[in-house]
């Protein structure tokens, strides 16, 4: 039922591959699709993977370096595939273990001949999977073994005399639980507690059970465990009947030999059990004492073999276990929330780094947190780093070549600083000798238009055409308010086509990503004009919304599309970053969430604060 | 009994004076003057005893960095032959095809493979160690950043099939690469690779020549022309050949480029041919 099964080495050697029968496609693409977007992405907190009409399964072996990958078709469920890769997983690195441990030169020239174990395995997992679970006879369950007895409700411990009755009989119960021994605890008491609520049988059952502990050295155990009596008839006291005639003539003064009255006799055993409890609870302190010092004892050999652990952490060879991994994990995942990441990117980012550790043995003198704390660097690194070129100028170039303007639109919700970064954009493009069109798609703000003729005059002022040959370097394409922004954008794309404009920034109206007209709008406008590039502008005081955000325009804008391959952001541009001290946790976020670059970063509201992003530095400065 | 009492009168001998508990207060005396004694020596050379212990101190020093630095420092232990390139251009399969003469199939990879490699007729002291890094763009500029500093030579292999494709992002990375600050100070051997030469669209190495010169031409202006970084730095890059001319390979001396061809893959009829590089490698030994 399986499509394929690869095991192949992290530096990129497949060890053994093994594809089945009637399969014929070659397998490396979709693994490469794998590789590239989950694990590479960080997303490795869910093993799971949907290629096209394939799904695919994969683990990773960070003691030995190696990825096993399984695949099949999505529309099978097959439920056996986790314990399988499992199992695959440990038979094959016990068998190759040495020649695991040494180094590519082996793993290049051995030939790994695992087929005849894997598809014993194979069979074995689908057997299991296809047996069918046969449901019980009556009388190999449980309740066909317990007594009839036992399960009858004794009616007359019911009401009334019950607080009483329960005193004695727990009395009454201690002396056969403890002469009984262990086995039969909970048997005895369950007949009389069955009116209780569960919480006070167990503590009661608990209390009991220590008592035993304590009985079988301080009480005497010449009781005998009287025998399962069957239904007997009730004896009252004094009931009233002619042989209770003796018993209650008080003529005579008590005696000594006959026992003491029955009060007095219930005195003293009153007293007497008293005085048995409080020896049983200077007992039971003694019990606890006594474990109490077994604790004790236990925690200083364990301390004790702490003390000496310390050195065998340091130079000890096993691997790590997420248990030993989840304390140092929570503490980086508090402190990237600290950072203002968003916080299910955090959990997220902890779970690929317990994927990527988990099993990995630790060198001489490195301590678990400084693992930790070096693989999520090198994570976060991965995250902000481009997965494509990013070279706007060069973009730009290629488009001046073909004779055709470069579309940049700007998208993002209200009051982050899309028009302000768009004349910074604006300013950056014309220093470097490119002539810019500004299209005012802001049709809805009151002054939007306004602002960019305001900054298009200073842009001008600042780049004369006598720099430029003769010609304005920059240019406002606007059509006042209340109009259709997709229209007034096609229009502006047609004008700098005839004008030989270089580059056409267009200026979008902020809105919420949940307000569902005015994405269709934006969805309109992008899918209308097929712009080169679409960036979202957001801010980097935004927290966990980025996350809301982002998701929400991606979506919009695959939604409202009607083309087979919709455009979705392509990158990100980061603003008001001059007012974030290194709480610098909203560049994770949205590149996280998006996969997409963070193009440029804005620090500040005059033209030459533009920045691009330093990966390095802004992970130092989040994990400091 | 005269006897013992005449044994007692006796002087304890020599050996016996060891025994004898000495008390601290003597033994203090003792160190206190041969220590004073070789104070005096030491005033009678004229030397300042502070100075002198000071001097030892540095003397020390001193010698442990030369020490440190012929061990780890010296330009014969940078024996690293880096195979970088883009994802897919072929490097995990040369790298196999280098160490262990076979092909093998490869996937993406993740992390770095390194192994020996013996050149042939040379001594037992000069083996060279291949490192094949990892091409995807979000994880290779680690790799390079962690081993650039073994590089005794550099084999940036590039797939000549999908060449005319990749020719911007070909050139950015042979760019980074080419102006990065401790690489030229390292100035290992540079060769350019041009790989899958038994495909039929395989551009020769010619052509790729000519059109990376005017790519890193173009590339050369933007670059220089970019954002800098948020973090203030990231314009101390060397500037690639000659200032106001088009650049040309020959402009780059230090590296001593080289253009070579190849084919990593043995299946399908064709047999692999990878001796222009493994000629170039024997030429860094």
């Amino acid at each position: 039922m399986l499509d394929f099964f690869t095991i192949f080495s992290k530096g990129g050697l497949v060890l053994w591959c093994y594809t089945f029968q009637g399969v014929k496609t070659n397998f490396s693409e979709p693994i490469n699709a794998l590789i590239k977007s989950v694990i590479l992405q960080e997303r490795g907190g869910s093993a799971l993977f949907n290629h096209g009409a394939l799904q695919m399964k994969y683990k990773l072996d960070n003691e030995f370096e190696l990825v096993f990958v399984v695949g099949y078709q999505k529309i099978l469920s097959l439920l056996y595939v986790d314990k399988f890769i499992d199992d695959v997983h440990r038979t094959f690195r016990d068998r190759y273990r040495q020649k695991l441990l040494e180094g590519s030169l082996i793993l290049l020239t051995t030939n790994f001949d695992f087929e005849s174990m894997f598809t014993k395995m194979l069979r074995n997992a689908e057997e299991t999977k296809t047996q069918q679970v046969v449901m019980k006879k009556f009388h190999e369950s449980d309740k066909a073994k317990k007594t009839v007895k036992s399960l009858v409700i004794d009616q007359n411990k019911k009401d009334g005399k019950e607080t009483e009755n329960k005193a004695k009989v727990i009395k009454k119960g201690s002396p056969k639980s403890i002469t009984n021994g262990t086995g039969s605890v909970e048997s005895s008491p369950k007949t009389q507690r069955e009116t209780e609520s569960p919480e006070i049988a167990r503590n009661r059952e608990k209390f009991i059970q220590k008592r035993t502990k304590v009985a079988k050295a301080t009480m005497k155990e010449g009781k005998k465990a009287p025998e399962r009596k069957g239904k007997l008839n009730r004896v009252w006291d004094k009931g009233g009947t002619a042989k209770d005639t003796k018993d209650l003539d008080y003529s005579a003064p008590p005696t000594m030999t006959n026992g003491h009255s029955n009060e007095q006799v219930e005195k003293e055993e009153l007293t007497e059990e008293q005085r048995a409890l409080c020896r049983n609870i200077r007992a039971l302190d003694d019990d606890d004492e006594d474990e109490e010092i077994e604790e004790l004892e236990v925690d200083e050999k364990k301390s004790s073999g702490g003390f000496f652990s310390v050195f065998r952490g340091l130079v000890g060879a096993k691997g790590l276990t997420k248990e030993a991994l989840q304390p140092a994990l929570d503490t980086m995942g508090d402190h990237l929330i600290a950072k203002n990441v968003a916080a299910d990117i955090a959990k997220k980012m902890c779970d690929s780094v317990a994927t990527k550790l988990e099993g990995k043995v630790l060198g001489t003198f490195s301590t678990i947190a400084y693992t930790v704390k070096q693989s999520l660097n090198e994570s976060l690194v991965q995250i902000l780093t481009p997965k494509r070129r990013v070279d706007i100028l060069r973009d730009v170039l290629e488009s001046q070549r073909a004779g055709k303007p470069y579309v940049i639109t700007f998208c993002g919700v209200n009051g982050v600083g899309k028009s302000t970064n768009l004349a910074k954009i604006c300013f950056w493009l014309m220093e470097n000798g490119f002539r810019v069109l500004i299209a005012a798609c802001d049709t809805f703000r009151a002054g939007a238009v306004e602002q960019l003729r305001t900054h298009t005059a200073r842009l001008s002022a600042l780049h004369p055409p006598s720099m430029h040959g003769g010609r304005e370097s920059v240019h406002l394409f606007e059509k006042g308010y209340g109009k259709d922004a997709a229209g007034i954008a096609m229009q502006a794309i047609n004008t700098a086509r005839e004008m030989r404009h270089d580059v056409v920034l267009v200026d979008t109206a902020g809105r919420m990503q949940d307000n569902e007209p005015l994405m269709r709008a934006l969805a309109k406008l992008i899918a209308v004009n097929s712009p080169d590039l679409v960036l979202f502008v957001g801010e980097a005081l935004v927290g966990n919304e980025a996350v809301d955000q982002l998701v929400k325009f991606n979506q919009a804008l695959a939604d409202h599309s009607n083309v087979q391959n919709p455009r979705t952001i392509d990158g990100i541009v980061l603003t008001k970053f001059d007012t974030i001290d290194d709480k610098v946790g909203a560049a994770i976020s949205m590149t996280y969430t998006t996969g997409q670059p963070i193009v440029f970063v804005g620090t500040g509201q005059s033209y030459p604060d533009l920045r691009s992003l330093n990966a390095k530095a802004v992970v130092n400065a989040l994990l400091k | 009994m005269p006897n013992m009492r005449v044994k007692q009168l006796l002087p304890p001998k020599p050996f016996e004076i060891f025994h004898m508990e000495r008390s601290c207060c003597e033994v203090r005396l003792e160190m206190s003057s041969s220590i004073e004694y070789y104070n005096q020596l030491m005033k009678d050379a004229g030397v300042d005893g502070g100075v002198f212990a000071v001097l030892i101190g540095l003397f020390i020093v001193f010698c442990t960095a030369v020490l440190w630095r012929f061990i780890t420092g010296s330009s014969s232990n940078r024996n690293g032959v880096l195979l970088i390139g883009l994802s897919d251009a072929g490097k995990t399969n040369l790298f196999s095809q280098l160490v262990s003469g076979t092909g093998r199939s490869t996937q993406t990879s993740l992390k770095e493979n390194e192994a020996s490699y013996a050149v042939e007729g040379a001594k037992r002291s000069e083996s060279l160690t291949l490192l094949d890094l990892p091409g995807h763009e979000a994880i290779r500029q680690q790799f390079v950043e962690k081993f650039k500093d073994k590089a005794r030579g550099i084999v940036y292999i590039v797939d000549s099939e999908t060449f005319q494709k990749n020719i911007k992002d070909v050139a950015e990375f042979l760019f980074q690469i080419l102006t990065d600050k401790s690489i030229n100070k390292i100035s290992p051997k540079v060769c350019i690779a041009c790989n899958k030469q038994d495909k039929l669209m395989a551009k020769s190495k010619k052509v790729i020549q000519l059109q990376l010169e005017k790519e890193l031409n173009t590339v050369r202006k933007t670059q220089s022309a970019a954002l800098s970084s948020t973090s203030g730095s990231g314009d101390d890059n060397v500037y690639l050949g000659i200032k106001g001319e088009e650049f040309q390979f020959s402009h780059v001396k230090k590296f001593k480029l080289e253009f070579l061809e190849c084919n990593a893959k043995s299946d399908d009829g064709a047999k692999s041919n990878i001796d222009e590089v493994k000629s170039w490698i024997s030429s860094l030994v």
